[in-house]
């Protein structure tokens, strides 16, 4: 994970994990395919870099999970915002807003 | 980051460790299940669904591994496994882990010995209470040396400044100590005022310290022992207590003993100071006066206050204390500490074994590279399997610390039996003053442990870097050994050996030059007849009439004794230093600093009984008497400088006594009394053997005479000293009863006592047994090398063999090889020898720092050394049988 995954950071992999969670919660596989539906597909997320992301978020206690079962009545791992993971997901967002408008407006300055 | 969060993970994942696996296996797999779901449910069938989602997954291990890596504790994990890993390895190789943790020992245990005891002698703080807040007050006077300070100026400074919490003197003399069992010496000790104690923060390890009321006479017949006498005289008995012993022939009851390491430079014991019983005139000078701040001052304010003081004293007594003002230094060491000369050898010895230490870890970092052959094997499976790099030299970095630290943890236990034998070295060699209580403590370990870390890191990061370099696609399809050894491995083996030998040659080089300092300091001493001199000394008084008669009536009851030629008085014999006084030159300029020489007191004979020759003029007689014109002899250095184109014989000085006299008595006054220079005699070394002489000046007792002076006899033998002095000390108790003698000692036993040789005697043999220890060291590595580099070279020596080299042949190659090694060794190590030397120069005597002599024995001992360390392996090369070798892989 890195700088080469695809050009994503990990910074903003844990943002878009923590933006997919933050309409309720999901299992892995649901979160995987919600990334890739609110990127409009640009973000294919690989187990291999999913788990250790979510594993890690939990660590540092943005995200709670528990067990439970998944439409087809299988097993799952489901994932939750906590509050403070809530509130880290709005600062990060507020601070992505910040630096993607100053890199527009670089851009547009010299083009 | 909450921080509780992370931390509840981590103890989870390093106590629930089954668990929390067996939970990722369970997660990883329902989402398998899930991405099947999909697929099936997106038209595929069951063994396709799972095969692409098994594709799309890129293999459970793999996550598995993946989530594993960046979980909290996984780094303390994997350390904790390669520590395991590590000690396992370790205790296989039985063999290597325990010469290299033996070699390491010995390395680590020495410098912690050492340092040991540089850390008590030289870094641990006294142990007074604060003492970065006492001071010593010095008497000074424009061009001399600052001094001492009178009592009554002493009782003003008490009085009179206000910047001290308390202020203490003390002055310490020689006593004449009589015990219970009869056996009597000299001894040195100290008159201190009753808040000596107080001010220091001291309070005595058993009995009571001394009281007020003490400090009167007739009050004060009480002593306390300094720690080391105690030791020393009474065997630590705490029933010492209440003891009377003898002092100057007045019984005084023993009260109390001292803490260790609470010293009055010198002094054995201390006595209170009666003001009655003590000269206390303003122009007495004799006091050592120290103070303690108060909390609030600083040395410059206590400075200006004390300046003051002494600036009014110098106003209202302009007879004695015009010119003269006082001032404030810190206390430092000044009662504890050894001189810098002994401190700075101390730092050699620190050095020497430093390298000694060098060399042991060079040694194991050689074992290590041989070692490396087999990891390095072991590396390649563990790298096909996944291991980065990084994590093949961070385990096997591990394992070089465990061995490290291992022979860290040994080291203490070679450091704690070591050290009490130095010690005692040091104390039997003069070395130190006293016997130092010495622990070996919490910071000792932590000095062990750190030695042993950082060494660890240094040294087994090389080893480390080199097993792990591993090709996997070559590794995997050769297994010869020399694919491992390698062109580099060789080279580095080369500078590491050659490195050694460097070290032992630059040990090898110091010890040298240092003995032959040694050898060329004891030959100074051997100008005196030492072994044919007995010394004793005694008090004849402070009146010169009766002082007078009493040695004259000595010596002539001395001289009748069967065995003594001669015999003689003296203030101060050789070795024994001398009274410094300054002195004028009639018809010279007078000069704004006084030079100041060695002032004697002697007898008419004593330049015969030390067979000093004359040189010029005529030596005292007896008819050189109080009533007489006063005379003077000087030594050649004096003569020199003074009167370097004409004879002194005639010419006449003066010399600048202190006014009153306080170690000495005359028949008159003798400010402003002129002395005809009557004879140049041979320069003696008064004080140290390694002192260039110093100008002396000699005169007759019979004129002034000092209140103790010693006597001097020459015997013809030194096998008949014990009868002799057997038959002196019965005459002089029957020819001066109720004086003490002292005991009576060969000169040379003196001599060996001084400082000069004492200081040498201890850093040679610390320096001579290390020296031996590089050696063996640099030896053992080598043969090591030699060992490898023959097994290396089996089979090209088998093949050669085969096609028809000798025996001789082989054994002068690889001899040859042993040489070509040392000689590059000798080159590097002399100018490194150079170098290191240049730092010695202070402790060399007579001997320039590029001895040639020290060299050439040097080089050819290393030379002989390597190349009997590497004839085993060339005898063994020589015995390869070809069809052996050749069969070999």
């Amino acid at each position: 994970m890195g700088a080469s995954k695809g050009g994503l950071l990990q910074g903003t992999l844990d943002l878009l994990i923590l933006r997919a969670l933050s309409l309720g919660p999901n299992h892995g596989l649901g979160i995987a395919r919600r990334v890739a539906q609110i990127t409009r597909g640009t973000f294919a997320v690989k187990p291999g870099s999913l788990f250790p992301a979510l594993h890690r978020l939990e660590e540092q206690g943005w995200l709670e999970a528990e067990w439970g079962e998944s439409e087809n009545r299988r097993k799952a791992k489901y994932y939750r915002l906590t509050r403070s993971g809530r509130r880290h997901l709005e600062t990060e967002t507020e601070s992505w807003k910040r630096i993607a408008s100053a890199i527009a407006s670089a851009i547009a300055a010299t083009s | 980051m909450p921080v509780s969060s992370y931390v509840s993970s981590f103890l989870r994942n390093i106590f629930r460790k089954r668990r929390v696996d067996q939970d990722l296996d369970d997660e990883v797999r329902a989402y398998l299940d899930l991405v099947i779901d999909e697929k099936r449910a997106a038209g595929l069938s069951a063994t396709e669904a799972r095969r692409a989602a098994l594709i799309e997954l890129q293999g459970v291990e793999q996550v598995k591994e993946r989530v594993r890596e960046v979980r909290a504790g996984t780094v303390v994990e994997q350390l904790w496994r390669d520590v395991a890993y590590g000690a396992r390895v370790l205790i296989k190789s039985r063999g290597f882990t325990a010469a290299a943790v033996a070699t390491l020992a010995l390395g680590i245990g020495a410098n912690t010995a050492i340092f040991t005891i540089v850390d008590t002698i030289v870094f641990r703080p006294l142990p007074y209470a604060e003492p970065g807040r006492l001071v010593k007050i010095w008497g000074t006077v424009p061009g001399t040396p600052p001094g001492d300070v009178s009592w009554a100026d002493f009782i003003d400074l008490q009085s009179q400044t206000h910047v001290f919490e308390q202020v203490a003197a003390d002055d310490g003399m020689g006593f004449t100590v009589a015990y219970g069992n009869g056996s009597r010496e000299m001894v040195s000790g100290a008159m201190v005022t009753p808040e000596w104690l107080s001010t220091l923060g001291v309070r005595p390890l058993i009995g009571r310290p001394f009281l007020a009321e003490e400090a009167q006479r007739g009050r004060d017949h009480v002593i306390i022992l300094t720690h080391s006498y105690w030791r020393r005289k009474f065997a630590s008995d705490p029933s010492v207590i209440g003891q009377v012993v003898s002092i100057d022939g007045e019984p005084c009851t023993i009260i109390a003993v001292l803490p260790p390491n609470v010293l009055r430079y010198g002094s054995d014991f201390l006595k209170p100071l009666t003001p009655s019983g003590y000269p206390t005139e303003r122009g007495h000078r004799d006091l050592d006066v120290f103070a303690r701040l108060r909390p609030d001052i600083s040395l410059a304010q206590a400075r200006a206050e004390v300046e003051t003081v002494g600036l009014r004293l110098a106003r209202e007594y302009p007879s004695t204390n015009k010119d003269r003002g006082l001032t404030v230094v810190p206390l430092n060491k000044y009662y504890i500490s050894p001189d810098p000369k002994t401190s700075g050898s101390l730092v050699m010895v620190f050095g020497a074994v430093a390298f000694v230490l060098l060399i042991a870890c060079v040694n194991v970092v050689n074992l290590l590279l041989a070692r490396g052959v087999m990891r390095g094997r072991e590396c390649v499976i563990r790298a096909t399997l996944g291991a980065s790099r990084g994590r093949l030299i961070r385990q096997l970095l591990i394992e070089n610390l465990l061995l490290f630290v291992t022979g860290g943890v040994l080291g203490i236990v070679v450091a704690q039996s070591s050290v009490d034998s130095l010690i005692a070295l040091a104390v039997a060699t003069g070395y130190v003053p006293e016997r130092m209580a010495i622990a070996v403590d919490a910071r000792v370990f932590a000095f062990s442990l750190l030695l042993s870390v950082i060494a660890g890191l240094l040294f087994g990061l090389v080893p480390a870097l080199q097993a792990s370099r591993v090709d996997v696609n070559i590794g995997l399809r050769e297994s010869a050994p020399t694919l491992y050894g390698g062109r580099q491995r060789t080279r580095l083996r080369r500078v590491l050996i050659v490195s050694e030998l460097v070290l032992s040659l630059v040990l090898l080089v110091s010890f040298g030059l240092l003995i032959r300092s040694f050898i060329r300091v004891q030959a100074n001493a051997s100008a005196l007849p030492a072994d044919r001199v007995l010394e004793t000394s005694a008090e004849g008084g402070r009146s010169f009439g009766p002082a007078v008669i009493f040695w004259s009536t000595v010596l002539d009851a001395v001289r009748g004794i069967p065995g003594i030629s001669s015999a003689a008085v003296t203030s101060r014999p050789p070795i024994h230093g001398a009274r410094e006084r300054g002195i004028v030159v009639a018809g010279r300029p007078a000069t704004a600093s006084v030079e100041v020489v060695g002032d004697i007191l002697v007898s008419a004979d004593y330049f015969r009984t030390l067979d000093i020759t004359l040189r010029d003029g005529r030596v005292f007689t007896d008819k050189d008497r109080a009533t007489s014109p006063p005379v003077a002899v000087i030594s050649q250095t004096l003569a020199r400088r003074y009167f370097p184109n004409q004879s002194p014989i005639g010419q006449r000085l003066r010399v600048v006594e202190d006014d009153p006299m306080t170690c000495c008595s005359a028949a008159g006054p003798v400010a402003g009394v002129w002395r005809e220079i009557v004879g140049v005699v041979d320069d003696v070394r008064q004080a140290n053997l390694d002192d260039q002489p110093a100008a002396t000046l000699y005169r007759p007792y019979s004129q002034i005479v000092e209140h103790d002076m010693y006597l001097m006899v020459r015997i013809a033998s030194a096998k008949q000293a014990p009868r002799v002095a057997q038959d002196l000390r019965a005459r002089l108790g029957a020819a001066a009863p109720g004086t003490e003698w002292a005991d009576i000692l060969p000169l040379d036993r003196v001599i060996a006592g001084s400082e000069s040789i004492r200081l040498r005697r201890f850093v040679l043999i610390l320096l001579g047994s290390f020296a031996a220890l590089a050696v063996t060291l640099a030896a053992v590595g080598l043969y090591g090398v030699m060992a490898y580099f023959v097994a290396e070279r089996r089979r090209e020596i088998g093949i050669r063999v085969a096609l028809g080299a000798t025996r001789q042949g082989i054994i002068t190659e690889v001899l040859g090889e042993a040489l070509r090694l040392s000689m590059m060794a000798l080159i590097i190590g002399a100018f490194a020898a150079q170098i290191v030397t240049r730092l010695l120069s202070s402790m060399l005597f007579g001997i320039g720092s590029t001895d040639v002599v020290t060299y050439a024995t040097v080089g050819a001992l290393l030379t002989g050394v390597s190349l009997l360390a590497s004839y085993l392996p060339a005898r063994s090369a020589a015995q390869v049988d070809p069809i052996v070798a050749l069969r070999e892989q």
